[in-house]
């Protein structure tokens, strides 16, 4: 086909698929172009035998072997509900909200646990060095360990308030040392354990002054 | 006048009374209502399965397509957006199924004609063709391209429009425009040198 419109422009033309200006312009020429005009006639007639089959009809009998076995499973599945998907997310976010309460408290009642000790006077907070674990349960850098109130010593004795045992003592270079039975301690260590593993708090009792922090 | 039968079985859903009623059978449909579901399997089986038997060209093919088209979409019905049409929708998971089907099959469709499986409605301009003719076009249509022959099905067979065709192949109206152009010219060669 020699023209300026192609076999596709003619086979959109037939069906109004062809933009509205370059429609009008290919009707104008087919009424001059008898080759255009022929390849017109021959999609019409294809476009025709195409568009018979629009007669056919699924037969009902296929529809409704469709239709059972479609329904059929259909009733198998479990009705899901339109707002489960937040339920999900509300029992998650509620889970959430009370462990963290739960770990709040928890922390609470185990931080002033020390406040009631001999005395009775609230200890300031500055005076008081926590130190927490890593995640792997080793403590963190040996001058972390070193308390930086005033009053704190450089050595840290410690010892396990729970069961009576003596505990390892962390020294400056962060080695874990036995303590001897001559050492006298200063000060006592009092652990503190979380629910979070990862957690764990210390506390610089000052037995000089009768335990008071 | 031209029967559009597919067409007209369609007709009355584009009112805007016939759309608020459908949106409420959708709601309920996606609220796991299996009646409410029943109710568009009603409305689109007939076009869902013409259409797969098109595309795939065996009525086994065709019917397992059609099941497994109603089944996602009962399941997905929930990921439907509301403020689309419809049906645009049904037919984008009827071609991909068809397009999933036909990968699995691996063989070449070629369209069968069982006459327990369909029927030509009464109409005068159907016997005007004569069944040689239609046979040539079947199997002229199974030798498109998948997506030209998914194209020139949605818009020529079952009278969607090129916008409607765009949506349910994930394409933009210009490459549809560009697919059925090239599938008219091919199927009119195939149809004039008689061969396929």
């Amino acid at each position: 086909m020699k023209c300026r419109y192609s076999e596709n422009d003619i086979a959109l033309f037939v069906e109004g698929d062809l933009e509205p200006a370059k429609a009008a312009e290919l009707e104008v020429h087919l009424v001059t172009c008898e080759a255009c005009r022929e390849l017109e006639a021959d999609v019409r007639e294809s476009q025709t035998v195409l568009k018979s089959f629009r007669q056919e009809m699924v037969s009902s009998a296929a529809l409704s072997f469709v239709r059972n076995r479609v329904l059929e499973e259909v009733s198998k599945t479990p009705v899901r509900p339109v707002w489960g998907r937040w339920v999900y997310a509300l029992a998650g976010a509620m889970f959430v909200a009370v462990v963290s309460a739960g770990v709040i408290l928890h922390s609470g009642k185990t931080t002033k646990a020390p406040l009631l000790g001999e005395g009775g006077e609230a200890a300031p907070s500055n005076n008081i060095p926590v130190l927490l674990a890593g995640a792997d349960g080793v403590v963190g850098s040996s001058d972390s360990l070193e308390p930086t109130t005033p009053s704190a010593p450089s050595k840290v004795a410690s010892r396990r308030l729970l069961n009576g045992r003596s505990h390892p003592s962390f020294t400056k270079e962060g080695n874990i040392s036995e303590p001897t039975p001559s050492e006298t301690p200063k000060e006592l260590v009092v652990k503190l354990l979380t629910d979070d593993p990862n957690v764990v708090i210390y506390w610089l009792v000052d037995q000089k002054n009768g335990g008071a922090l | 006048m031209e029967l559009r039968a597919s067409t007209l079985w369609m007709s009355g859903f584009g009112s805007e009374e016939a759309q608020a009623e459908f949106a409420i059978i959708l709601e309920r449909a996606i609220a796991g209502d299996v009646s409410a579901f029943e109710q568009i399997l009603l409305r689109y089986e007939r076009r869902v399965l013409s259409v797969s038997w098109r595309l795939l060209g065996k009525q086994e093919d065709a019917q397992d397509a059609a099941q497994e088209v109603f089944l996602r979409a009962f399941r997905y019905l929930h990921r439907f957006d509301r403020r689309r049409p419809f049906e645009p929708w049904l037919m984008k998971m009827t071609v991909n199924v068809c397009h999933d089907l036909s990968k699995k099959r691996r063989e070449h469709p070629r369209e069968t004609v069982d006459p327990d499986f369909v029927r030509s409605a009464s109409d005068p301009h159907g016997d005007l063709h004569s069944e040689e003719q239609k046979q040539m076009l079947r199997r002229a249509l199974q030798e498109l391209p998948e997506k030209e022959r998914a194209a020139i099905v949605l818009r020529d067979i079952e009278g969607l429009s090129t916008a409607e065709v765009a949506e349910a192949l994930g394409s933009s109206e210009p490459t549809v425009r560009s697919q059925i152009s090239n599938a008219r010219v091919k199927i009119r060669k195939m149809l004039r040198r008689g061969i396929v």
